[in-house]
This record gives structure tokens, sequence and C-alpha cells, in this order.
């Protein structure tokens, strides 16, 4: 399903500029990473914890031969629910490191126009809107897209205390 | 079907036409409109050109094809941008002319020289063209090098020769002028050392080795206005060095007919070896073994899968998989292999131009140039080793006039060698210049803040040594620009220990300085250590293994809270993985314990883990950043089953875990050492004896050299002692019964058993009735009760009780005539002790030994050396060992000179060589010797130059 959109405020459709995004839903809320950053999406994979490694850092996973880290996702986030909820992964390269984030379910692939960008809404709490790149409006629903580098410095800054 | 051939070439004429006119338009449009889509009109071109030269091909039409070759060739310098210089365009147009004469059977007129390339406008160079001119030169500058050091070999002049020709040919194959000419210039004044019309002295040899320097940039740069400038001053300058006058104007008609008919001189027979070899690109390789990697994952798993598999003809498959995969690796890994020598060689011109610099005279000497190691790591291993080579150069070796000074002969040696070893490569490099010295090194350490002034104190030379590894650390007295920025064998060290090697330290004052590097052979499959701890299982690399030690939980000691094993007499620091993990241990009471030992820059732990369960060979992939900052995981690697396992960052556990416990650690070893008393019972074995007595006797191993037998027919008696020859000396035997008040007399046997045990630096024999076996016992020496002031103490074990004895007591309480043997222990620093040897080694060798041990030593290369020594410092020696096989003067003659001069008449003198027949023993104590060593025993040196010092004491006193 590919979902179009049209800012009503404005009136030139035409070569509309749009980016595509892979979704995924947590705690019933869905959230986007720009689909050049995903690799692939799949099951969890046995996962082999890290000792003395934040907690949303879950482990690392075998990706046939290729090693990837698992995120908990909700963890990181801090929502509510726990971990056997997440159903899938949603495995992105950032800085030729492998993500593994471990989500509630898959979305679709949607391309969403610019123009229904908008920066994060002031409501959303101050730790959550740092992962946050800005929000899309779709008929149905509002995307937040992720920001996969605000992620890995969180993640570093954690390990590192 | 029946088409005739000239058919066939007719229209292959009509296609070719047809392309050319295709190419022309692009080229026209290109030339008038360039923005009009180039990119089209470049493929166009590119297209038409490969086409022709691909049928051409076919139809074996070898003008042609080569023609065409040539323009496809200059066309492909453009294919990244898609841009053709305008004054290039009319070259291709001319070139297109040419092709249509051809194809008309007209002999083309065409210069394939392109304008640009004529202008030094293009980079052309290709990469195999740098690689070759470099390699050429490299080879070059080598043979240089040893023609300078043997100018008789007049071969090496001609294989220089051929390589300027090469490298000559090469530039003007691809029109790069600049090279071109000084090659040409380097390869006349070359002619004119063939001819000899010019001598190849040290001038030249400079100004052609500059040449190949600049060969090297300039094939890279052939169009730098910067370099032209130093092309016409070599050019000159070699020019003015070839007396014969041979012009050098002449470089011009060498370079035209260089253009047309572009022929590399080979080397007769290279043409095969060329065949043979091929050039890959670095990228491809590695990517070949990241997939040689994954392969052997894919085996380990299909291995693991086989295990559980009853079908034989899946086992069968499996197995030969798991045959062709190993050799399919063993072979990948050969393909990046290089001989170190090649940045080994470099090192000749390194040294040969640091010593000019530096006024120093140095010889380098390089073995095992051969040894083979991984591409990736002979770049990562460069640096560093060259930073070692300039800092031995620079501080290590002395000035002429130090060298003198100290005795020592005027050039100074550098040596590197490189080996395998145990699955590594060991570089070192050896000088043998002033070494480091102790108190300079403790000084600058705690100027600058390094260490305190006690805990100096109290460091191990060892330790002291490897200061100069601390950052910001600096010896130099002063900053040369050779070396000595502060910045340097800290760089070293971690650059070594990025790729997963080692550095390692010793030094001698004034003797010299040993630096070893530790390398793994490659990066990618390393060989590890399985473990598991808890539920994880994790890899740790072979390299950072120690050894494996098993042991029951009581043997551990808490030592001010932390766990520490004394493991052969050693006091090791242990960690727990599971406390590094902060995981729960759940482990009972009375299990043993496995602990691995491992070696983190040099400072030794112990890691307790649950289980080691086996060795394997894993690949290692890289990490997430903020995982490695961690500081407790170096990478990850999938195992067998598929699981995904950590391997351990040796050193950051260290770190994390022994932060406190470093330097704690020798305290700890110096107060244990003395809570067991004075007897250095620090180890916890023991031989048993059995004695003419019920219970069984024990001597601490620590203090055993050898057990013997000697027949009683060698045994004899001197001055009422009973000795036996043993290693080219005497051996004092002290029989335990007769000491111990057992029995007056031993049991008449053939074959005595005899524990050589070392007191004092002298070695004595026990004599016992039997040695019964290797007793280990942690348990604490009981020293309550002793009936004799020869027990140390007793020892408890599961059904008797053993008795410890007092080697250090017996043996000073049964010297002969002394009642305290501590009165005679000599102080050595006040004795001078002179070596006569012909062999530089040896020399350096027995001065280390004497050093060590606390003797001061001068060293001498021959016996009339030796002589002029003994009378100008008048009577200041109070001992000589000297070699017997010598040039001009031996051994013998030496000894009888010394024996003839009167002042000279009671020196001690030791025999100290490899001849050791009876007749030459006896012949050296003919001559004078008191006595007579072997080389290979030269641990025996140090006892019998006490023994004799005492001896000669005692007489004077």
């Amino acid at each position: 399903m590919k979902v179009s959109m049209v800012d009503a405020s404005r009136t030139e459709v035409v070569k509309e500029k749009t980016r595509q995004f892979s979704t995924f839903s947590l705690e019933g809320r869905i959230y986007g990473i720009d689909v050049m950053q995903v690799q692939e999406v799949t099951k969890p994979l046995p996962i082999t914890p890290i000792r003395r490694a934040p907690s949303f850092v879950k482990g690392l996973i075998n990706l046939r031969g290729q090693i990837a880290t698992a995120i908990g996702l909700r963890e990181l986030f801090g929502l509510s629910g726990d971990g056997s909820l997440e159903k899938m992964t949603v495995v992105c390269r950032v800085d030729d490191v492998l993500l593994s984030l471990l989500v509630d379910s898959i979305g679709d692939v949607m391309e969403l126009a610019e123009s229904s960008h908008e920066p994060v809404p002031s409501t959303i709490s101050g730790h959550m809107a740092g992962f946050i790149e800005g929000v899309y409006k779709t008929e149905s629903s509002i995307i937040s897209v992720i920001g996969l580098k605000k992620v890995t410095e969180e993640i570093a800054k954690k390990s590192a205390a | 079907m029946e088409q005739s051939v000239s058919d066939d070439r007719q229209e292959f004429i009509i296609e070719v036409t047809e392309l050319l006119e295709r190419a022309e338009q692009a080229l026209l449009s290109l030339d008038q409109n360039p923005d009009h889509n180039p990119r089209a009109m470049y493929d166009e071109v590119f297209r038409s050109y490969h086409n022709i030269k691909g049928t051409a091909g076919m139809m074996e039409w070898n003008q042609l094809q080569h023609h065409v070759h040539m323009l496809e060739n200059e066309l492909m310098k453009y294919k990244e941008s898609a841009q053709i210089p305008k004054t290039l365009i009319g070259w291709f147009l001319r070139g297109n002319d040419a092709t249509r004469a051809i194809l008309s059977d007209v002999q083309p007129n065409f210069e394939y020289t392109t304008p640009d390339a004529l202008a030094g406008n293009v980079s052309g160079a290709t990469p195999e063209l740098v690689a070759e001119v470099t390699e050429a030169m490299d080879r070059v500058s080598s043979n240089l090098m040893s023609l300078e050091r043997d100018p008789s070999r007049h071969d090496l002049i001609d294989s220089i020769y051929r390589d300027i020709h090469s490298a000559k040919g090469a530039a003007q194959l691809f029109n790069l002028e600049p090279p071109a000419k000084l090659s040409h210039a380097m390869e006349q004044s070359l002619e004119g050392v063939r001819a000899g019309r010019v001598a190849i002295d040290k001038a030249l040899t400079g100004s052609l080795l500059s040449c190949t320097d600049l060969m090297q940039v300039i094939v890279r740069k052939p169009a730098d206005q910067h370099q032209a400038t130093e092309v016409d001053f070599l050019i000159t300058m070699l020019a003015s060095l070839d007396s014969g006058g041979a012009k050098v104007a002449s470089v011009d008609s060498g370079l035209k007919t260089g253009g047309a008919a572009p022929v590399v001189p080979m080397e007769p027979g290279s043409a095969e070896k060329a065949d043979s070899t091929i050039r890959v690109q670095v990228s491809l390789l590695d990517r070949l073994m990241t997939l040689m990697g994954e392969m052997v994952l894919v085996r380990n798993q299909v291995l693991q899968y086989s295990q559980k598999i009853e079908d034989l003809e899946f086992l069968n498959l499996s197995q030969k998989f798991d045959v062709v995969t190993t050799e399919l690796q063993e072979e990948t890994m050969k393909m990046r292999m290089q001989p170190i020598g090649t940045i080994l060689t470099k090192f000749q011109r390194v040294v040969r131009d640091l010593s000019g610099s530096l006024g120093k005279k140095i010889n380098l000497t390089l073995s095992g140039v051969e040894t083979e190691l991984d591409k990736s790591l002979i770049e990562a291993v460069k640096d560093p080793l060259t930073h070692i080579v300039r800092n031995s150069c620079d501080h290590g070796c002395e000035t002429i006039a130090d060298r003198q000074a100290s005795g020592k002969t005027e050039t100074s040696n550098i040596a590197i060698r490189a080996f395998h070893e145990g699955g590594q490569v060991i570089i070192e490099v050896s000088d043998d210049g002033r070494g480091l010295h102790r108190e300079k090194l403790l000084k600058k350490a705690i100027e600058r803040g390094i260490v305190t002034p006690e805990k100096a104190a109290v460091m191990s030379d060892r330790d002291v040594q490897a200061l100069i590894f601390a950052p910001g650390f600096s010896t130099a007295d002063k900053v040369t620009n050779v070396s000595g920025r502060g910045v340097g064998m800290d760089v070293v060290k971690s650059n070594i220990e990025k790729i997963g090697g080692l550095v390692e330290i010793a030094s001698q004052a004034g003797v010299g300085t040993k630096i070893t590097l530790k390398i793994p052979l490659t990066l990618a499959i390393v060989p590890a250590m399985i473990i598991r701890s808890g539920q994880d299982q994790y890899a740790i690399p072979q390299v950072k293994l120690v050894e494996l030690v098993r042991v029951e939980r009581n043997e551990i000691e808490m030592f001010q809270g932390k766990p520490v094993l004394r493991l052969r007499g050693q006091i090791l620091p242990l960690v727990n993985l599971t406390e590094v993990f902060a995981m729960e241990t759940h482990s009972k009471e009375s299990e043993a314990i496995n602990i691995v030992v491992l070696n983190a820059e040099s400072a030794f732990f112990g890691l307790i883990v649950d289980e080691v369960i086996d060795t394997a060979d894993i690949v290692v992939k890289p990490l997430a950043n903020f995982l490695k900052t961690m500081g407790l995981y170096s990478g990850a690697t999938v195992l067998g089953d598929g699981s995904v396992a950590f391997i351990l960052d040796v050193i950051g556990i260290a770190q994390k875990s022994l932060e406190t416990f470093t330097q704690r650690n020798q305290e700890a070893s110096a107060v244990l050492a003395k809570e067991n008393g004075e007897l250095g019972f620090r180890n916890r074995d023991f031989i048993m004896v059995r004695m003419d007595a019920r219970s069984k006797h024990a001597v601490p191993l620590s203090q055993v050299s050898r057990m013997e037998e000697f027949k009683s027919s060698e045994i004899e008696d001197s001055g009422g002692l009973k000795v036996v020859r043993y290693r080219g000396q005497l051996l004092r035997l002290i029989s335990l019964n007769q000491v111990l008040g057992y029995s007056a007399q031993d049991e008449v046997k053939d074959v005595n058993q005899v524990i050589v045990v070392k007191s004092h630096d002298q070695l004595v024999g026990f004599r016992v009735n039997e040695i019964i076996d290797v007793l280990s016992s942690s348990d604490q020496l009981d020293t309550k009760v002793k009936d004799s002031p020869y027990f140390a103490g007793n020892l408890l074990t599961k059904d008797e009780v053993v008795i410890v004895l007092d080697v250090n007591h017996i043996v000073g309480g049964s010297e002969v005539g002394s009642s305290d043997f501590e009165r005679q222990n000599l102080s050595r620093n006040n004795y001078k002790i002179l070596v006569v040897d012909d062999t530089e080694s040896v020399r350096r060798r027995v001065s280390q030994i004497l050093n060590e041990s606390g003797y001061v030593s001068e060293v001498v290369a021959g016996g009339s050396e030796g002589m002029k020594k003994l009378l100008a410092g008048g009577a200041s020696f109070d001992l000589v060992v000297s070699d017997i096989e010598m040039p001009e003067m031996n051994g013998y003659e030496f000894a009888q000179n010394v024996r003839g001069q009167a002042s000279l008449r009671d020196i001690p003198m030791i025999a100290f060589t490899t001849k050791n027949t009876e007749e030459d023993l006896r012949k050296a104590q003919d001559v004078g010797f008191d006595a007579y060593i072997e080389k290979g025993k030269s641990d025996l040196l140090i006892g019998q130059i006490d023994e004799l010092l005492k001896q000669s004491e005692k007489r004077t006193a």
C-alpha cells in the first residue's frame, strides 16, 4: 500500500519531493526509518547477551555471518509494556554498524511527501524527543521518524557510563 | 556459408568504417559542444574503439588491433570525467585517420605520443607502472648499498643497470618525461661504470641513491615543477661525476626512439616469470579473505551438524568439504603473505643515511628477510619498526669516540632478525649500544611524574625498562631531528598492540638493547581458546594466553581482600570473570577451579572461568564502537554452532580489574616471600629422598640444579673431600647421611644418586640413598619442631611427615676450614674481570653474565690486547676469562705469557672454550689455567669465578 500525501494547503501536487520510510509499531504508535538505512526485516534471532552493557542493548545476533547489535527500542524510549511484545526486528545500517531494532510489529513502506513533515511536537517528552527527527502526518496517523544517529549516540553515551 | 576470406574481410572493413564514423561524430560533438551529453558521446567513442579492437582480434589483424588498443588506452584515462581535453580530440581524430589507412593497407603516419603526455599534463602513470618503477628503484637502492660494502661484485652493477634500464623503458612507454630523463642519466652514468671509465665511489652511490628516491616521487607526479629542478640538479650532478664526460644532452634521442617502439628490455627468462605472476587489487584479496572467513564458519557449522547425522554419504561429503576448505583457507592466507624483507631492506638505507648524519658508524645486519606475514600487517609494522630502528641509531648506538672510550669497536651493530615462532612472527631489533640506564630512566620518569620516587625504588629492572613505553617519555638528553620528540615508543607500543601484537624490551647498560615485536601472522583468522563463564561462551586470543591451570579452591589465597594464586613462586593476581561481568556466582565450594593465565602488556593475571571448552580458529568480526569502548570486548565471532561469542579484551579487563592491583602486585610478592621465611620456600615443589632414617627428607626444588648419577669409580678424594668431575670442574659431594648423623659411611653402590644443589651460586652434590619422587605441597612449612640446625622444618602430607632440609645451612656447615660461610660471601662489584675472546657475541654474552651477577668486566678481542690491558692496568684485574681458539695469539700462548709475568703469576685464569677433550683440559691446566669451562655451560661461570676468587683471597689473606 502506498500512501501518497497531498498537502491541502498547497496546490502544486506535481513532482512533489517524497521520502520512503519503513514503518513499524511499538506500543500502538507508528514509527518510521528512512528506507535507505534499513537492510532487512527479520523475526527475532537467538541473542548473545552483552554483560555490563546498558539493559536496552540486548545482545548480538548472527545475521548470516554478519554480526548485529540488538537494541530494545521500547526500553530505550522508556515506553511501557515488556519485551515479550517484541515480535519483529528491523535491521539497519548506521556508519557501518548493524543494529537490529526490536519492535512489536512491522508496517508498510510508506512514501511520504516532504511537505507533510513537521518538527517534533513540543508535547513529546524530552527523552523521547531526542530520538525523533520529526513527524509526518498521514490521513490516518502520525508517523514519528527515528534518527538512527541519535540512537547510536545515546547508546555510546550510556555504554561509556 | 561458403563465404570467401576476402568477402569476410570486406564485410569487416565496412563494419569498422561504420564504427569509425560513429566515433568521429561523437568526438566532434565533444569538441564543439562539450556540455551536450558528454557521457553518452564518450561512451559511443569508447564502444566503437572497443568493438573494432575486438573484431580485429578475431580477424587476427594485429596491426589494427594494436593501433586501436593504443587509442582505447588513452581514452580510458578520461573515463571518470568523460571530459576529453580539446587538445586531445585532434589526436584521436588523427588516430581515426590512421585506422582508415591501416584498413586500406597503407602504412599510417601517426605519432602515438599524445601532445598532453609530452607536455607532462597527464597523470598517466598507471598504478602498475608506479609499482614497477618503485620496486625496480628499491632493488637498485639495496643493490647499490650492497655494492658499496663489496665493490667487487660486478654482478650487482649489471643488475642495477638492468633495473634502471627497465624503469627508463617503462617511463618512456608511458611518456613520462621527467622519470625517463632521470633514469636515462642514471643509465648513462652506470655505462661509465660498466665501461670501467668511472669508479663507483661514495659520491656516485649517494647521487644514484638520491636518484632512486626522486624516481619514486616523480613517477607518481611526473608534472610536478618542484621536482623538475631537482631532476635537473641530479642529472647535472651525475654528469659531473662521470669523468668520461658522456653528455647528458643525449637524453632526447632516447626519448624519441622510446615513443614509437615501446620495448621494455627484459632480462633473459623473465618472460616466463612475468607469466607466472599477476597483479591483483588488494581490495579484491581483502574481499576474498572475508569470504574465506565466512566459508570457514559454514564449514564449522556443517561439521557440527554432521555429528548429529548418521547419513554416511553426508558424513563423507562433509569430511571432504572440511579438507578442501582447510586447504583453501591456507592457500588464501598465503596469497596475502609477503616476505618481511620488503620493508626490512629499506632500513639499510635508513641506517646508512642516519649514521652519516649522526656521525656514527653503524652496521645493520638483517636476517630472516624471507619470513612471511600478512600484507596488512607488514604495512602496520613498518612505521613502528622504522621508529625503533631510528631510535636505536640515535639513542642506542654511541658515537665513535664514546665507543672507543668504553672499549668497543668503532662500528655499532644493529641486527634485525625476523622469524616464525608459535604462530607468530617475531621481529627483534637489537643493538650493541649503550643500553638503558636504570638510574637515568628512573630520574626522567620521576621528573615527568610517571612514577613516584617511592615506587621507583621497588621497581624491577624489567618494569623500569618498560617505562620507555610510557606516554610522554623520552630519554634523549636533547631533542634531535632523528628521534626524541617525546612521542614515540608509546605510539610504537599502541600501534603494535592494535594489531594484536606485543612489544618487549630487554636492555643492559653498556651492552645493548633488544626490542622484540611479536606479531600475529594474520588478522582475519586467529587461533583462540573458547571458555565458558555461566551460560556464556567467550573467545580469548591465543597470543594473550600463557597457560591453563586447574587448582583446588583452597589453593587460592586472599591477599588484601583480593584472590591470588601462588604459581611457581610467583604471586598471580586472580580475576573472576563472573565478577567482571557482575553475574551471580553459583559454583559449589569444593569445585576445582579453572584459571586461564593471561598476559596483558607483560602483566600476568589469572582469569577464573567456569570451563575451558576448546581451541578454535575464529574469524574476528568487528564490534560497534560503543561496545569496544566498554573495555571488555575486543571483537566478536561466530562459533561452530552459529551462536555469537565475544572475544575478550584481555588488556581492558586487566586495566579494569587490576587498577589498584598492578602496583600492589610486587609488594605482595615481597611480603609473601617474607612470610615464607628466609629460606626462599616460595616453591611448592620438593624432591623427596630416602636416607638411612625412617622419615623421608625433602629438598626444595627451587634449589635443585640437576639430579645426577655418578659411578663409584668417578668419585675421587681431594684433601678429605669427595669430589667428582662435573661439567669441566670439580663438584664437591656431601653425604647427607654423614652430615645429618644417620650413618658414618654411605652404602657402597655401583651407582650413586646425587642431587646437585645450588647454594650461594655454587654447585654442590648431595649424596642420598635414593631419589623417590617430587612432592607438591601448598602447605606452610611447620618450623616449630626442628631437631637439627640442618632442618628447615616439617611438611605434613596426608600420611606422613617429611623433613625439609636447609640446603644453605648444610652446604655452609660442611665447608672445609670455614666455620662461617657468610663471611666469605663475595662483594662482587669489588672485583674486575678481563674477558678475552675473538668473537664479538661471546664477549658480549660473557660480559653480560658477569655484569648481571655484579662483577665488573672489561672485554678485549685477543691475547696481545689482553696482555696490554693486564700490564697497563697494573694489577687492577682480579681474574681472567679467556677463549682458547683465537687468531694471532691463542689462549694457551696467552696463558703462558700471563704466567710469565711475575705480577700476574697468581691471577686466577679460567679457560672458557668449546674445546672439550681430556687433552684440551690437561693442556689448559699445564699452561696455567685454574679452571676450564665449556662455552655451552656458561651457567657455571659465575660459581667458578666466585670459587677461584675466594681461594685467591684466602691465599693473600
